[in-house]
């Protein structure tokens, strides 16, 4: 699995869309989390954090539940356009994606993404390379 | 005055053209701003955005609404690239981004702003809040020398209270007032059009976007709305491909029509006012917009459309004459229709729906009197002699009075309409005249058509030539003859095509010619054949079927003769008011006769014969008759012998449209058609009388 990933990574950079990755369970889910770590990805914990990663160029990952929020459907629709823009309800945020050196990878479990799609916003709509075991 | 024009002529040729201080997006220029944190960055998209012929014209539909200071709200499928065109267009200009998907958005607050804990509060006598704005306000703030543009994405998907907000937002903004925040103790923030623009996208409701509901109609009048496609055209797609692996240039070469000139600024009202046709083109413009509107109703377009949508007597015709102010560069036509294709048929999206509205705007067009020297406030500016301004002024102040005494109504209608000019001389000497001009088997005048049908006329009785010598020369080339058509016979009674019989029959046999009509068992009492006659008139009549008119149905043929008066009978002329009219009404009603020909060929008939196209251009089955008849008695030659038909602008007592034709020595025979039909040897006979 781990050169699987690694070779999914590769595949991933200069993606001008966010990626997504779907495990198994939560314990697939830690053994990928560890192989995105070791290949330098940052974890981004909330919006904020990752408009931080996407200004600096930084490759990051965020850990969807099985809600699709509001300021990170903003993140996923908007990525592809060259910018993003959110007011997390304090400040407006911005950032400008360089595709050449930064990504975003969304990392879920399978039972998580099925609550999402059945919800009102699909993820699968938004997100460009998948990857599953 | 040079620099000027060579920055119109550069506009002209690159589909993109950016100066220090402005951006054209073919042809419509806007200003930069100075960018800021929130402008998105070039380099992105010189690598991520392909300027194909489709983003090209989407690029130009957002700089008109922005140069035009309006709001537009663009709905089309998420593919086509609407938000990522908007930001590159802002990465060009230097222009601020202030994004808000209202997908989810619940809290007006979550636009405007909200009161936060105050994170620099140190002492007690710090405020404990702070306001922060949110991205509507912050896209509303004036700030020197920036331009801002607020998205709202997926707008068909907000809240009814986020939509009452925004149309407050929008109120304000037209008229450059004061957005009120009555969420931060009613802050009043000036607002500037010039300074904010408003862009909101939306999918198509239905049509894969199950969570989208289509907006209430009344919702969409304060926008200027532009349906795109769901998905890119093909050839869109495919060229789009090529140019992403380089298999084609960037950027292609587009025709100029694709262009659309602005002005540097906007033309006053006061002088808009004063170019010739504005009046005339206002009348057609209002009759234009009742029949769009009408068709809309009547659900005749946008059929498909899920999003339902309607033409604002108010707003449209503001936005009209805004972009008509900012568009007119001396070609008052193409303005109009262009300001028409952008408010009107681009909210279409079916290809055939914005046909049916494109003709209707091709009728909207202003002819200038023939022979007028009047030049109007044209913004292309020549030098002129004194002796011509004063020529000018001269006749821009009897057009002046001419105005204010047709407008006081104390002259009859038509009074000063010009005059048409015949021929000269005596009738005697007009008719030698023609004659020199068509030939002499081509003028049946007075001695001929005495002799054809046996009848005394008086020559004070019979009108002049009313056809100029220059017509006269086009009715030659184009194989056409000239005859006096009478009334009465030589008894003072109608000359029917009943009485036609009686009078030549026996001649006709005695010359071993043999009958005038085959059978008429059943239409000898139709009023067409016992009770018609021709109108005393001298008319111009074509010796075959009209080129390409056979094979179509009427309404199709009728088609081919507009196209014919167009550019044979008028080729380079300017087509005379009479004949425009006809070609105005008949294009205001195609739509519907199109219709009814399927659904009620009774009525579409009564509507075709009824129109001034019609009547001015086809004959009746009498004057058919006659026309052939003077014709063969007067030159020995047998028009429309072969097995071919004119169909004539009259309908038989059954409704259907007479065909009269095959003139042939066993007789000439009359058919009947529903309108529909279209036969190969069912054509027109092109004939004009005035």
């Amino acid at each position: 699995m781990e050169n699987d990933i690694k070779k999914f990574l590769k595949l991933t950079e200069k993606s001008k869309e966010t990626c997504l990755m779907i495990a198994e369970d939560e314990k697939g889910l830690a053994d990928i989390e560890k192989q995105l770590v070791a290949s330098e990805l940052e974890k981004s914990k909330n919006i904020r954090e990752i408009f931080n990663s996407v200004r600096d160029g930084k490759k990051t990952y965020f850990i969807l539940n099985g809600t699709l929020g509001n300021n990170i459907y903003n993140v996923l629709v908007q990525y592809p356009t060259g910018q993003i823009n959110a007011y997390d309800g304090k400040d407006n945020l911005v950032a400008n994606p360089d595709y050449q050196k930064g990504s975003i990878l969304i990392l879920t479990t399978k039972e998580n993404l099925e609550k999402i799609e059945q919800g009102e916003k699909s993820l699968l709509r938004l997100v460009g390379l998948t990857w599953q075991k | 005055m040079e620099a000027e024009a060579k920055k119109f002529e550069n506009r002209k040729n690159a589909p993109i053209f950016k100066t220090e201080e402005t951006v054209s997006y073919l042809g419509v220029e806007l200003p930069k701003g100075k960018g800021g944190e929130f402008c998105p960055r070039k380099e992105t998209y010189e690598r991520i955005y392909i300027n194909d012929e489709f983003s090209l014209d989407l690029q130009k539909k957002i700089a008109t609404a922005c140069k035009l200071d309006q709001p537009i709200l663009i709905e089309g499928g998420t593919s086509i690239g609407k938000t990522t065109t908007v930001r590159k267009m802002c990465a060009d200009l230097g222009w601020e981004v202030f994004y808000k998907n209202l997908n989810g958005t619940t809290d007006v607050e979550d636009l405007i702003g909200r009161y936060i804990p105050n994170p620099e509060r140190k002492t007690a006598n710090d405020p404990e809040y702070k306001w922060a704005d949110g991205p509507v306000t912050l896209g509303l703030r004036q700030e020197e020398g920036k331009i801002k543009v607020i998205i709202l994405d997926e707008y068909n998907s907000a809240n009814p209270n986020i939509i009452i907000r925004l149309h407050e937002v929008l109120d304000e903004l037209e008229k450059n007032g004061e957005v009120v925040l009555a969420e931060d103790a009613s802050e009043r923030v000036k607002v500037s059009k010039a300074k904010t623009k408003i862009i909101a996208l939306t999918n198509p409701p239905g049509k894969g976007y199950l969570d989208r509901q289509p907006l209430d109609p009344a919702q969409l009048r304060r926008w200027v709305y532009q349906k795109e496609v769901t998905e890119l055209p093909r050839d869109t797609f495919s060229g789009s491909v090529d140019m992403m692996f380089r298999l084609a240039p960037e950027t292609k070469d587009l025709e100029e029509e694709k262009y659309l000139l602005s002005n540097e600024t906007e033309i006053p009202i006061g002088e808009l006012r004063e170019i010739p046709g504005m009046r005339e083109l206002v009348e057609k413009y209002k009759e234009f917009h009742i029949a769009a509107k009408e068709l809309l109703k009547n659900r005749q377009i946008a059929q498909d459309q899920p999003q339902t949508f309607m033409y604002d007597d108010r707003m449209e015709p503001q936005r009209v004459l805004k972009f008509i102010q900012n568009f007119y560069r001396g070609d008052i036509n193409t303005v109009w229709k262009e300001a028409l294709q952008y408010f009107y048929v681009n909210k279409l999206e079916d290809w055939a729906d914005r046909q049916k509205l494109s003709e209707l705007i091709n009728a909207i067009e202003y002819v200038p009197p023939v022979e007028s020297k009047r030049k109007g406030a044209e913004r292309e500016k020549r030098e002129f002699s004194p002796e011509e301004l004063e020529k000018q002024k001269t006749l821009e102040d009897i057009e002046r009075v001419r105005k204010i005494i047709e407008e006081s109504g104390k002259v009859p209608e038509g009074f000063f309409e010009e005059k048409r000019e015949g021929l000269s001389g005596s009738l005697l000497e007009q008719i030698r005249n023609a004659r020199e001009i068509l030939g002499k088997n081509d003028v049946l005048g007075v001695e001929e058509i005495e002799k054809a049908f046996n009848i005394k006329l008086k020559t004070e009785d019979i009108p002049n030539i009313p056809f100029s010598q220059e017509e006269l020369e086009r009715a030659k080339e184009l194989g056409q003859f000239l005859i006096l058509r009478v009334d009465k016979d030589k008894d003072g009674k109608a000359f029917s095509m009943k009485r036609m019989q009686e009078v030549l029959s026996g001649e006709f046999e005695k010359e071993g010619e043999g009958k005038i009509f085959f059978d008429t068992d059943w239409y000898e009492k139709e009023g067409f054949f016992a009770t018609d006659s021709p109108r005393l008139a001298w008319a111009l009549t074509g010796k075959e079927v009209m080129p390409n008119s056979t094979n179509k149905n009427y309404l199709q043929q009728t088609e081919e003769i507009i196209a014919y008066l167009r550019n044979q009978v008028f080729k380079g002329k300017v087509v005379p008011k009479e004949y425009q009219d006809a070609i105005t009404e008949f294009t205001s009603q195609k739509v519907k006769i199109e219709k009814l020909i399927e659904d009620d060929w009774k009525e579409a008939a009564k509507i075709l014969e009824g129109l001034q196209i019609t009547q001015l251009t086809r004959q009746s089955p009498v004057e058919f008759m006659y026309d052939i008849l003077a014709y063969f008695r007067s030159n020995k030659e047998r028009l429309f012998e072969d097995n071919i038909y004119a169909w004539t602008r009259r309908r038989d007592s059954d409704g259907k449209l007479v065909s009269v034709g095959s003139f042939d020595s066993v007789g000439v025979s009359v058919g009947r058609s529903t309108p529909g039909r279209s036969n190969d040897d069912l054509g027109v006979c092109f004939s004009r009388s005035l």
